[in-house]
């Protein structure tokens, strides 16, 4: 699972938009479309290569009703799976590849 | 303020597709999902058919007038914007506008006749607009047709070479073309084309009036042969169905059984270079204009569009009512007002369509 000192961004070729209690993610370069729920929508909300993985689950802890440990468990598998499909990239991950 | 809310982050629940759910709730909950903008109507060809009303006239909406305009869409929840025309890329602040839809994260097409994406302008569509698809326009499979209908010497050669600068540029590209009399007998040899360049190709068996009601253009719709040929085409293609024969707003037909027709003005709109607002490219009965009101006004709170969606639940019935063996493809209300002056009469041109689809033997999918 990702650590939580971990930056994540979108991908450029994301586009998204919140409907009604699911966010619709289209993948451009893969012309391919990914539902999320609403608390993923909010995830992808808050990841925008500025916060920490633990920063975007201390603001989500203060909206969802759900113990800290368990959140923090969600969100890292939950980043992991839109890391894995190609949504978000960890910015560190980007830096150390142009350096090297 | 946002309320604490009872939900686990499933992370083996979130990556679960549902987009033809979510396309149907757009309609059904008036949540604006596409919008068509027509930037100007100036064009580098002439082509005959053209639907634009060119003696149309107002204001021109500016770059201003996008940026704002955009951001409301944006906050409607729009995730669709595609930039048209005439030919949109005539707009001089065509860049500047493609960018801004970029920076608010639409999924952009840009529908051009693809003459001036040279290899400068390609590049700078790829990088400074980033479109989903960029859609180009043929019109034969050779110059002599394809000129024809543009009406400019050298068109189709220079989309040609477009089309393999729009390709090596990274641009994602496809064709669309309308059947008529004069390249009906050509279909195989456009689909060549396609196939060169690896894009898809999508015919549109039916040529419309323009928006001003002239049904000149339709002198040259497709013959019923050219459209039992264009369906032996695509079966052979796709091993497909007659019912493949589909207008381009047909592609929205979902698993789920909807309760309207389709999305105008439900979940669309579309707004010509002067500020009015139309339910769908295809329906030009205005809904109000953004010089002076705000989209989401217009969105929200509106007589006319409450009376537009009331249609597309009714035109639902025309449909489902229709005494055919196939379906009543290639209905649209739009195009029904603009032939008969009733959104909900069947124009002679989609009865004559289905009686030909009805002839044809349906072929299992394979």
């Amino acid at each position: 699972m990702p650590d939580l000192n971990l930056v994540f961004r979108r991908k450029d070729d994301i586009r998204y938009r919140v409907v009604g209690d699911e966010a619709i993610v289209v993948r451009q370069n893969a012309a391919e479309v990914l539902a999320l729920n609403d608390v993923g929508a909010r995830v992808l909300e808050l990841i925008d290569a500025d916060k920490t993985l633990a920063q975007v689950i201390a603001t989500m802890s203060g909206e969802y009703d759900v113990r800290p440990d368990e959140l923090a468990n969600d969100v890292q598998r939950f980043v992991a799976a839109i890391r894995d499909a190609g949504i978000v990239v960890d910015v560190s991950e980007e830096v150390s590849e142009k350096v090297r | 303020m946002r309320t604490k809310r009872e939900r686990k982050v499933s992370s083996s629940q979130s990556l679960e597709p549902s987009y033809d759910e979510t396309i149907l709730g757009t309609w059904e909950n008036h949540h604006l999902f596409s919008a068509l903008v027509e930037l100007t109507y100036r064009c580098n060809l002439d082509c005959y058919f053209c639907y634009n009303d060119l003696d149309l006239a107002g204001d021109p909406l500016r770059l201003a007038d996008y940026e704002r305009l955009f951001e409301e869409m944006r906050t409607l929840g729009c995730l669709h914007l595609t930039l048209s025309g005439g030919e949109p890329l005539a707009h001089p602040d065509f860049f500047a506008i493609g960018a801004k839809a970029r920076e608010l994260d639409f999924v952009v097409r840009v529908k051009t006749n693809g003459h001036g994406l040279d290899r400068e302008l390609a590049g700078r569509l790829r990088s400074e607009v980033d479109p989903f698809i960029v859609e180009v326009s043929l019109h034969g499979a050779c110059a002599e047709t394809h000129d024809r209908q543009t009406r400019v010497a050298g068109s189709f050669d220079r989309l040609v070479h477009n089309l393999d600068v729009m390709r090596a540029t990274g641009l994602r590209v496809k064709i669309n073309t309308a059947l008529t009399r004069w390249n009906e007998r050509e279909i195989e040899g456009m689909f060549a084309i396609a196939d060169r360049f690896a894009v898809p190709l999508t015919l549109d068996p039916e040529v419309t009036p323009r928006d001003n009601g002239d049904r000149d253009p339709m002198r040259i719709s497709a013959s019923p042969e050219g459209l039992r040929h264009l369906v032996a085409v695509q079966a052979s293609r796709r091993k497909g169905t007659q019912a493949e024969v589909l207008r381009e707003g047909d592609a929205e037909i979902h698993s789920r059984d909807p309760d309207r027709h389709c999305g105008a003005g439900a979940s669309g709109i579309a707004i010509d270079p002067y500020g009015n607002v139309y339910p769908c490219v295809q329906w030009r009965r205005a809904i109000g204009n953004v010089h002076g009101s705000s989209l989401q006004g217009i969105w929200r709170a509106n007589g006319k569009l409450d009376e537009i969606r009331r249609l597309t639940v009714e035109a639902k019935g025309v449909v489902s009512g229709h005494d055919s063996e196939v379906p009543l493809v290639g209905f649209c209300p739009g195009v029904a007002e603009m032939l008969t002056g009733d959104p909900l009469a069947v124009p002679e041109s989609t009865s004559t369509r289905a009686n030909v689809l009805s002839e044809l033997p349906l072929h299992p999918v394979q």
